[in-house]
């Protein structure tokens, strides 16, 4: 174990202890690091209160005069303490923003912005869904034959809205190399779409590019990323809205 | 195709995020990673084998992705990009590294040629004659130096063998050249003088009236074998300075800031800053340069082995020229980027006025 790991185990089994003077230092050591992690998770410090009750688990307080059974007795020393801690305000406030999305309703039809009509005027295309929908399915397929790198990739840079920087630091990459993965994944799956398209689907070329072209007028109501909300707030104004391109 | 391919993957780049969260939405195969392994995984902790079953879970899991990303928001900033150079107290090591790596480049390089310019306009190469030779430890080497002879600083000679053991194989070769020299040669103040004749005579003597001037080379047939004291012709347009026997040839230009360093090999290398810095060039040479000329900074003629004539008018590209024969070329003068003169190791000379593309022996020699 790493020499630094077994000294943050050694301090956490004596806060678990309740050995006073550790759990001091604890305090004065990491307090200000979990509140930089919950600020980090929400900037309106939407996130403190989740700091806060971690660190009353963290103490174990004692329920009904029973032992006092402390968080800390969950950390095993695989990395250092302040990650760990950060993991746990991270499971904390994921789980929470995931259960208040469940319970709000969702967008009123109504209300919802008219996304899948082409120019104003048009009469509806009632090929347009179709190819839509033959477009989804495929591009399920070819992402379903995805090596898993590649699709944890995918997500992290569509779904999560990281940044290729925070992308290649997640899968220990370089930020090149995660943009030129991305890219090349993207290019194996128009490829695969394409062929799914023209050999399963039977359609011709002309309705192949009819496909791509209803796609890129109506991404369609089923964006359940957009519906759900299912990524972490953060810094989206220096977000990228497309992937890098390195198109052939 | 391009523009096809650019608005098909601007389509898909819409809808990704639908497919793939609605396909991540689904229960993924496998437990969700747990504090431990989510701080594990961010501390660069998990073998292969954790790791790929964590990504594999990661990957089709919405709920351990925004982990993921919660991680990484939530990660110090820098720590992980902080480069060695700049932790405190190590900020001193990257000019006492430089310091030294100069040092020891200063040292071990052999071969550095002070260029002087004579009032004429002359440049006078003068490596080993003590009222010349400058006396610091910056003196230069040359393999050739004769035993015993005057003017080597204790430094350069220890440099001297420490080239030798360096490059032995090729300088076994140029010192029992030498020896076969010295052993037909006449003593010191005959072959100092027929040196002076082999000067006189030297290629630049029948084109006096163009001013070029000459290029010596290691490989020089005995009349001008000895590198220890070279000159050139008054009034050349180009200077050239080079030396026999030695790793390296200098070839200045008429602008000494530009300066052409030719290495063993084949090598080339330009300095614009009077060789405070040098840049390697791109000739397509393998094999030792001998003699060069740069009537210009952007012009240089280089010659070698087996009719080796190279060309740059522009400072930055070579051109390989067709020399009549296959013979080894020891000197080059130039006046611009379309007249030179080449010296053969047999003493003929050939002239080109028209960039190369033609040659003609020299009448009278």
């Amino acid at each position: 174990m790493n020499a630094s790991y077994a000294r943050d185990l050694e301090l956490a089994r004596q806060c678990a202890a309740g050995e006073e003077p550790a759990w001091e230092r604890f305090v004065l050591e990491y307090r200000p690091l979990l509140y930089r992690a919950a600020d980090a998770l929400d900037a309106s410090g939407g996130a403190r209160d989740l700091a806060d009750s971690l660190y009353a688990d963290l103490y174990g307080m004692p329920e009904g005069g029973s032992e006092r059974r402390s968080l800390f007795r969950y950390f095993q020393g695989r990395s250092s303490l302040a990650t760990w801690l950060r993991a746990v305000l991270a499971q904390r406030y994921v789980d929470r923003l995931r259960a208040q999305k469940r319970i709000e309703p969702l967008p009123d039809e109504e209300r919802a912005p008219v996304r899948h009509e082409g120019r104003e005027g048009d009469p509806p295309d009632p090929d347009r869904s179709r190819h839509v929908e033959l477009l989804r399915r495929a591009l399920a397929r070819a992402i379903e034959r995805l090596d898993s790198r590649d699709r944890l990739r995918l997500g992290c840079y569509y779904v999560q809205d990281l940044t290729l920087a925070e992308t290649g630091r997640l899968l220990k990459e370089h930020e090149a190399t995660a943009s030129r993965q991305l890219a090349r994944t993207r290019r194996d799956l128009r490829k695969d779409v394409e062929r799914q398209l023209r050999d399963d689907d039977g359609l011709s070329d002309a309705q192949v590019t009819e496909c791509f072209a209803s796609a890129s007028i109506d991404a369609g109501p089923l964006d359940l990323r957009l519906m759900l909300g299912d990524q972490v707030p953060g810094d989206s104004a220096v977000r990228k809205k497309s992937a890098p391109d390195r198109s052939i | 195709m391009k523009d096809i391919n650019t608005d098909r993957d601007a389509s898909l780049d819409r809808l990704l995020p639908g497919t793939l969260g609605a396909r991540a939405d689904e229960p993924a195969d496998g437990a969700c990673l747990d504090a431990e392994t989510l701080a594990a995984w961010a501390d660069e902790a998990l073998d292969p084998r954790e790791r790929a079953t964590a990504e594999a879970h990661a990957a089709d899991c919405a709920r351990c992705q925004a982990l993921l990303a919660a991680m990484i928001k939530t990660a110090p900033p820098t720590a992980e990009a902080r480069s060695w150079w700049r932790v405190p107290g190590l900020g001193w090591l990257v000019p006492l590294t430089v310091a030294a790596t100069a040092l020891v480049i200063w040292v071990a390089v052999p071969n550095r040629v002070p260029v002087q310019v004579s009032d004429g306009g002359a440049e006078v190469v003068d490596q080993v004659t003590p009222a010349r030779a400058p006396a610091t430890a910056t003196a230069p080497r040359t393999d050739a130096q004769a035993p015993g002879q005057p003017g080597v600083q204790p430094q350069a000679q220890a440099a001297k063998e420490r080239d030798s053991a360096a490059f032995a194989p090729v300088d076994r070769l140029e010192q029992r050249k030498t020896e076969a020299l010295e052993k037909d040669s006449p003593p010191a103040e005959a072959k100092a003088n027929a040196l002076s004749e082999a000067v006189t005579l030297a290629p630049a003597a029948p084109l006096a009236g163009a001013a070029p001037a000459p290029a010596f080379a290691p490989a020089a047939p005995p009349q001008s074998a000895d590198s220890n004291l070279q000159r050139a012709a008054p009034a050349a347009s180009a200077r050239v300075s080079t030396f026999a026997n030695a790793t390296e040839t200098l070839v200045v230009s008429s602008n000494p800031a530009t300066r052409f360093r030719l290495l063993r090999g084949g090598g080339v290398q330009r300095s614009a800053d009077a060789g405070a810095t040098w840049r390697i060039e791109v000739t397509g040479a393998t094999e030792t340069l001998t003699a060069g000329a740069s009537p210009s900074p952007s012009v240089c003629w280089l010659v070698g082995p087996s009719g080796t004539v190279l060309l740059s008018t522009d400072g930055r590209s070579w051109r390989r020229l067709r020399f009549p024969e296959t013979v080894d070329l020891h000197a080059v003068t130039a006046t611009d980027h379309e007249t030179a003169t080449v010296t053969t190791v047999d003493g003929r000379v050939f002239v080109t006025t028209d960039g190369g593309q033609t040659w003609s022996r020299s009448p009278g020699l």
